[in-house]
């Protein structure tokens, strides 16, 4: 009930607060956009909302359903209020160059949205009611932009501008994580099971990973700049191939010695907690050494080991954008840019699709965990 | 015995990194000294607009404000979830604060930016932010690994409601806070040398401007410093966790 309520309060604050900036221009600050200066009818149809969601709220039964309908009411509301701003900017002396970017009702209407879908995961019968209605506003919000509705959205046009940059970035962004990750799975899962198996080295190795970790990234990037730009000047050959203290490189290094931690450290666990009476079972059937540790220790040690992949990758996907300060290139780019150039709509060029990476690779990761957990394990947990 | 010395010497050492790492901020002559060699080609070693001091205190200002701004935040967020008028809200805030935490800190710093301008405020208040997650998750766990025959027992003493969980639960669960705040400040004092970039000054100022003009000096004297305060910072919580370990509440060990 108080949940309820509270989203309800977060649908009512939408309305409170500017929705979107209509601006004459790149550069100039805009004028704030409440529902209550759009025609009657916007703000007629926003207190029937209000009105509908304090029915919902207070209602007992099917509430699911009746938020999941009313998620789709609300951004299509947002919508036609974007789609109306487009159509008459004149009237904020915007026409021609005019641009529309998002304000704090936009962003809580966003987080409202998300609390109605939870909400309604959570206490709907049918699993699949969320899933069609996020596909159905994701789809409505397709449908708009092609029909044009977006054409003078603030974002959309700093992405007009450098559509191939953008694709190359995002492209730069993704292989540099990915590949930082890798080298750091090549090095930290041997690692981590020598960390299980030798006692002596065990605590060696964890401090130094944890140390690493705990150096601010932008600053290991920093450090890393002087002894490779040192060691390229002593080796012409080194900078032929691209090695140099800016770019690629120093940013390689740090971030691959940045994803180390989460991946070591979930291997040791993976591995050096696993049941002793598991393993006696394995040596008791007669099993080798390599036998126990590739039908025992690995398939129970997998599941872990992905979760620390997951996580050392969701946070280089951040640490990345910090590269481009380093001029490592990837989304960080637009970001730094658009500070640079104080243009928040460029900021947010290069921070929501960063984001929107961090999420989906962590969804993907997620998806991975529950394929390679063994059926036995599976079944265990379900049990307890 | 022999683990008693070797502690011994170990605070020792820790003391006299932490007595030149003050003299390394305080002291721009010491920072010449030690900066200069490495860089024989270079005009200007150290950084100009600011002393490296002034720096280092705007840094420390950000990161104790907002630090402890989502220290008191997330203990009363955790404390509110986890009573029964607000059990409702338990399940919501454990899956928006995971979501949350999968958006890189950097990505909410510069998010500030569009939504509050440049400058201190913006900086603070992404940081109060995002530090509240890693308190607020392990106030919960904390709070709902305590044992409920313990909170029994309590109550069975006679214990109102604010007593036992200010003599039970809190006792109990502070371990975990404590490292989730470990958790917070270190991300953040990581956090808030990207905050140069967008106008909050600290020790971030001085490595951008150096990346910028070329200047590896400029880069490397800030850089030290923000590793270093990492590094101390970690240290400090590390001393913490261990003293609460051997005086805690827990000592069925011994």
């Amino acid at each position: 009930m108080r949940f309820k309520i509270f989203t309800g309060l977060c649908a009512i604050c939408t309305y409170l607060l500017p929705i979107y900036t209509v601006k004459p221009n790149r550069i100039q600050t805009g004028s704030a956009i409440r529902v209550f200066d759009l025609p009657p009818h916007y703000w007629i149809a926003a207190l029937l909302l209000i009105l509908l969601i304090s029915l919902i709220v207070f209602t007992r039964r099917h509430t699911d359903i009746f938020f999941l309908l009313f998620s789709i009411a609300f951004m299509s509301h947002l919508l036609a209020m974007l789609t109306f701003l487009q159509n008459n900017l004149a009237l904020w002396e915007a026409a021609e160059y005019g641009r529309i970017s998002f304000s704090a009702g936009f962003w809580v209407a966003l987080l409202t949205i998300y609390l109605l879908l939870s909400w309604a995961y959570r206490n709907t019968r049918y699993k699949m009611l969320p899933a069609i209605a996020f596909a159905l506003i994701l789809s409505g919000i397709s449908v708009f932009i092609l029909m044009g509705s977006f054409r003078h959205s603030a974002i959309l046009l700093e992405f007009q501008n450098r559509s191939e940059k953008f694709l190359l970035e995002l492209l730069n962004h993704i292989s540099l994580s990915l590949s930082a990750v890798g080298t750091a799975t090549l090095i930290g899962i041997p690692a981590g099971i020598w960390a299980a198996r030798s006692e002596k080295y065990r605590n060696l190795i964890f401090k130094v990973v944890n140390g690493v970790q705990t150096i601010p990234s932008l600053a290991l990037f920093g450090l890393m700049i002087a002894p490779l730009a040192l060691i390229s000047q002593q080796f012409p050959v080194l900078r032929r191939i691209g090695i140099a203290g800016i770019g690629n490189a120093p940013a390689l290094i740090a971030l691959t010695l940045y994803s180390l931690l989460p991946i070591i450290r979930n291997t040791f666990t993976g591995i050096y907690y696993i049941e002793t009476h598991i393993i006696s079972a394995a040596i008791g059937m007669g099993m080798s050494k390599s036998q126990k540790f590739r039908y025992v220790e690995l398939p129970l040690a997998t599941p872990m080991m992905l979760t620390g992949i997951r996580m050392s990758l969701v946070q280089t996907i951040g640490n990345t954008a910090v590269a481009a300060l380093i001029g490592a290139g990837g989304l960080g780019t637009f970001i730094f840019q658009g500070l640079g150039q104080s243009v928040p709509d460029l900021i947010l060029l290069g921070v929501i699709p960063v984001i929107l990476l961090s999420i989906l690779f962590d969804r993907l990761f997620h998806w991975a965990e529950h394929l390679v957990t063994p059926k036995g394990v599976r079944l265990a947990w379900e049990v307890t | 015995m022999g683990s008693h010395v070797k502690s011994k010497n170990r605070s020792r050492l820790a003391l006299l990194f932490i007595a030149a790492y003050i003299l390394y901020i305080t002291l721009p002559a010491v920072q010449h000294t030690f900066l200069s060699p490495l860089f024989p080609n270079l005009q200007e070693i150290l950084y100009p607009r600011a002393s490296l001091l002034r720096l280092f205190t705007e840094h420390l200002l950000l990161v104790m404000l907002s630090g402890a701004s989502a220290f008191f935040t997330g203990i009363l967020l955790g404390i509110g979830v986890t009573r029964s008028w607000g059990r409702e809200f338990l399940q919501p805030i454990q899956d928006l604060t995971a979501l949350l935490q999968t958006f890189p800190p950097v990505a909410v710093l510069t998010l500030a930016v569009p939504a509050v301008g440049f400058g201190f405020t913006p900086a603070y208040l992404a940081l109060y932010i995002y530090s509240i997650l890693p308190i607020v998750r392990n106030t919960i766990t904390g709070l709902l690994s305590v044992s409920p025959t313990l909170k029994e027992a309590a109550r069975g003493m006679g214990m109102t409601p604010l007593q036992v969980l200010t003599k039970a639960e809190l006792p109990q669960a502070f371990p975990a806070i404590l490292a989730g705040t470990r958790i917070s400040i270190i991300i953040n004092i990581g956090t808030s040398t990207i905050g140069g970039v967008i106008g909050a000054g600290g020790l971030g100022v001085a490595i951008v401007a150096g990346l910028v003009r070329d200047n590896t000096a400029f880069v490397l004297q800030g850089a030290i410093a923000a590793a270093g305060l990492a590094f101390f910072a970690d240290y400090l919580f590390e001393s913490l966790e261990r003293r609460r370990v051997s005086i805690g509440p827990d000592d069925r060990n011994t």
